[in-house]
């Protein structure tokens, strides 16, 4: 085997730890600890994910598909416009939101205080008024901001679906409704189970809000257990068993898009829709269906924080805040660089060099991007600090130095969480952007005297750099979003603007801590104006087919 | 020999694509390798190309090893060219830095001198300013050819160069490449499935079938005297009619009497199947060799009739679309042979 196929073959192993480090604490017997926590904590938190998820995952299937079939098949004022608007609360951390809805929604918030001098109440016991900060308000904050990810495989699902089929329905004297309950939808399922497993995986990986809302789950119990009882090995059994839900996830998700591909045969026949002109009430109420998420996961937020932002801009806009952007940035950008280095590399040794070891480790690094946070930091800890000691030890023998823990702690420890997690999205863009490249391409690169390094960046990156930007941008963005791995494994004293805003809101500085959600936000519309762009491409592409 | 292609295998795991073949290929010879999807003819033109590892056998190119027992010389050093079926010009150059893409260790100035000599050669001179999704599927082969010969290789390699064209295109470029090829002194060994390409760029035709070299010669023999009935059946139109042999020299099929010229290891009474090519079969109202017509299928010069002759046999005949017969028509034939091509049974 040739250099390349060795090095893609022992990097994609090493990114692989994590997940096996997981697995294989997993399968220890753990003895008192375990039985410690099933008698304990572990039941509760063991349901409230169960409800969580079922809440998020329900909300975000009747908004996500609602909405995309109403964008791809009717017509009503503003419809284009929904296309994209109906993305935006993808760049809100479901953190964020939850920050904004407290403030908004609390006693001296402006809702209540409005309401009061509505009706002239004065004290709280004058009337009731719902608390945003529980089990509820965690599904609503959370099934609102990741809805998206659903309307985007539904509607992609919609587009794809043959115009012929759905015309046949109605010719066999089903309305617009039956088609759409009895043909439409069952054809997207595949596609919509997909988009509710990574709805499912995001709601696993949040810390910030279960932990603002005080909700007991699993990830929550994980950072608890870790950092208030200082307890490492209940922490490694609470991620091991959300490793469980996490690999019912992955299963579901592989198994959807396995039957999406039969059910989404691509066909040049979807370029004309059916094109349902509503008017009057039904024009209306499609109007609402599809302001409304968006006015909930993301206009309100965005108001409130920029309300707070510029009345706290001068307590906020401080030396340290501009080191933790520039902290922030950096870490970030250096984190997507490395990402896609490592992306690049491997997905191209893996079309070179077609090895079925290499392609089963990289299946197993990959698994990463399904990892809660939290639970690939434990993961990245253990191995890491075993392999410390075994250096700290060594050194000790034989120089008689003390090394210390060279790499947990350090930044080494937030990148490698940062490329385990976030190598799969890459990964994906990369691979699907080489796919479209014929393999003839590679024989004539070399048969040209081109060696494979040499004919890569010559022939292949120029080809494949649209996949490597977007795949850039949006691996940056979720490095700047990222909260629990990075509040774990950070090196001491040292914040990024997640982590500072969370400090903040745990100590109920919402107002301080708003300038710093609006900064995430601000980044986070970056990958949101370039898929809709690039959404708004592949629909040109079609309309002129 | 400046190609010499010597017992070699191949295979993809547990499935053997290439079973022992042998050829030679002189300078300036172009030569087909013809034979059905699946048979190895590609998986031999990337193991002259070095794109796959053979697991046994010897291949040189201009009398050096680029693979043996002990040896394998990578792609990008056996100054070989290659045009592909889907031309793979990079989408991201344009013609002229397409033609240009295997002179890269020459200086600018001499990179565009030469790619500049190829387009010309290629009549692609006032397109050098395009890009390849500007061009026609014609016009695609000929930036492809140019880039493939710019860098004079030793040889050219062509996998099914023609078939993404269309018909009318495609019968116009094999000629014209075929004449540039001779022309300009190419060796050249080119893939393809479809035997008419063959004819008109083959000096030579390898026929294959299933991973092994059935025939190699020149077309007119490949058609007229096939050294097997896979390669009688797969080149040209043609049937086959029962027949006994009767004597030394003689067969008879019991509509007609044929004279063979050689026996080879035939002996009397042997039953045999005779190769009826349609250009075999001749009207002639006058004949008492009488055949039936029931189908009819109209070419424009020529009109190809399938016959039933009395022994039940069917046979294809070619008449020229002067004379008009219809279905259910009973005409007299007569065969007419260069050579006569029986298989023992």
């Amino acid at each position: 085997m040739r250099l390349g196929a060795w090095v893609s073959l022992c990097l994609s192993a090493l990114l692989a730890t994590p997940v096996l480090s997981i697995v294989f604490v997993a399968l220890q017997p753990s003895g008192e600890v375990w039985s410690h926590l099933i008698n304990t904590t572990l039941p509760g938190y063991v349901y409230n994910t169960i409800i969580l998820s079922i809440g998020v995952g329900f909300i975000a299937v009747l908004l996500g598909t609602s909405t995309a079939w109403l964008v791809t098949m009717c017509s009503f004022p503003g419809v284009r416009y929904f296309n994209f608007l109906l993305l935006l609360p993808l760049a809100m951390p479901s953190y964020v939101v939850a920050y904004a809805y407290t403030d908004f929604l609390e006693y001296a918030g402006p809702l209540q205080t409005f309401l009061r001098h509505l009706c002239d109440w004065t004290h709280p016991t004058d009337y009731w008024f719902p608390d945003i900060r529980g089990l509820g308000g965690g599904i609503i904050v959370m099934s609102f901001v990741l809805y998206p990810y659903v309307y985007l495989l539904a509607r992609a699902a919609f587009l794809e679906q043959s115009v012929n089929v759905l015309e046949v329905s109605r010719v066999l004297g089903r309305g617009v409704l039956g088609t759409f309950l009895k043909v439409s939808l069952p054809s997207a399922r595949p596609a919509i189970v997909v988009g509710v497993s990574l709805v499912l995986m995001e709601t696993l990986n949040d810390y910030g809000t279960v932990d603002f809302f005080a909700i007991p789950t699993m990830t929550f119990g994980l950072i608890d257990v870790w950092f208030g009882m200082n307890n490492v090995a209940g922490a490694a059994q609470i991620a091991s068993s959300l490793l469980v839900f996490v690999i019912l996830l992955i299963v579901i998700e592989n198994f959807s898009r396995r039957r999406q591909r039969f059910y989404q045969q691509s066909s040049t026949r979807f370029s004309n829709l059916p094109n349902y002109q509503l008017k009057g009430w039904s024009a209306f109420f499609a109007l609402a269906t599809c302001l409304f998420p968006i006015i909930i996961g993301f206009i309100v937020p965005a108001v409130v924080l920029s309300v707070l932002s510029v009345k706290y801009f001068s307590v906020s806009w401080t030396s340290e805040f501009r080191i933790l952007v520039a902290n922030s940035l950096v870490l970030s950008m250096s984190a997507s660089l490395i990402v896609l280095l490592i992306a690049l590399f491997l997905a191209y040794c893996r079309r070179i060099y077609p090895d079925a070891m290499l392609s089963s480790i990289i299946k197993i690094a990959s698994m990463g991007y399904a990892m809660p946070g939290a639970v690939l930091a434990i993961g990245i800890l253990l191995p890491l600090g075993a392999f410390d000691n075994f250096i700290d030890s060594l050194s000790r023998e034989w120089f008689g130095l003390s090394t210390g823990l060279i790499f947990s702690g350090t930044f080494f420890a937030v990148l490698f969480a940062y490329i385990v997690r976030f190598l799969t999205i890459a990964m994906g863009q990369i691979e699907s952007s080489l796919g479209k490249i014929s393999s003839s391409m590679d024989m004539a690169s070399k048969a040209l005297g081109y060696s494979s390094y040499r004919g890569f960046w010559r022939h292949h990156f120029p080809l494949i750099r649209g996949g490597a930007i977007v795949a850039l941008i949006i691996v940056f963005v979720d490095c700047m979003k990222e909260l629990p791995a990075t509040l774990i494994l950070r090196p001491f004293n040292f914040n990024t603007l997640a982590v500072h805003v969370y400090h903040y809101a745990s100590d109920e500085m919402l107002g301080e801590a708003a300038l710093g959600c609006m900064f995430i936000v601000a980044v986070g519309l970056l990958p949101v104006l370039l898929l809709s762009w690039m959404l708004t491409k592949s629909r040109k592409i079609n309309d002129t087919v | 020999m400046h190609l010499q292609v010597t017992n070699l295998f191949c295979d993809y795991g547990d499935y053997e694509a290439v079973r022992g073949v042998d050829f030679m290929v002189s300078r300036g010879e172009r030569v087909c390798l013809l034979g059905p999807s699946g048979c190895g003819k590609t998986t031999i033109l990337r193991a002259i190309a070095g794109l796959h590892d053979p697991t046994n056998g010897e291949i040189k190119i201009n009398n050096q090893v680029v693979f043996g027992t002990d040896r394998f010389i990578p792609i990008q050093e056996r100054r070989v060219g290659m045009v592909f079926q889907d031309h793979a010009l990079f989408p991201h150059l344009s013609v002229r830095e397409n033609v240009g893409a295997g002179l890269w260790s020459i200086g600018a100035k001499e990179r565009n001198r030469v790619s500049g000599e190829y387009m010309e050669m290629m009549g692609i001179s006032s397109l050098g300013s395009r890009f390849p999704h500007e061009l026609s599927g014609g016009q695609q082969q000929r930036v492809a050819l140019a880039r493939a010969l710019a860098p004079k290789p030793l040889l050219l390699l062509m996998d099914e160069p023609f078939s993404s064209l269309d018909l009318d295109m495609r019968f116009r470029m094999s000629q014209e490449i075929s004449d540039l090829l001779r022309i300009h002194d190419i060796t050249c060994v080119m893939v393809t499935h479809d035997q008419q390409d063959a004819f008109v760029m083959g000096d030579k035709i390898g026929v294959m079938a299933n991973g092994t070299l059935l025939q190699w010669d020149d077309p007119h023999h490949v058609y007229h005297e096939p050294a097997s009935r896979f390669v009688a059946d797969f080149i040209g139109d043609g049937a086959f009619i029962d027949a006994v042999v009767t004597g030394d020299g003689k067969l008879s099929s019991g509509v007609a009497d044929l004279e063979l010229e050689n026996m080879g290891s035939l002996k009397s009474g042997d039953n045999v199947d005779i190769l009826v090519r349609p250009e075999d079969v001749i009207f002639d109202e006058t004949s008492n060799i009488r055949a039936k017509i029931i189908r009819r299928s109209y070419k424009g010069a020529e009109i190809l009739y399938t016959l039933s002759l009395e022994n039940k046999n069917k046979v294809l005949a070619s008449f020229s679309s002067h004379s008009y017969f219809s279905v259910g028509d009973d005409i007299g034939i007569k065969f007419q042979f260069n050579h006569v091509v029986v298989f023992k049974k």
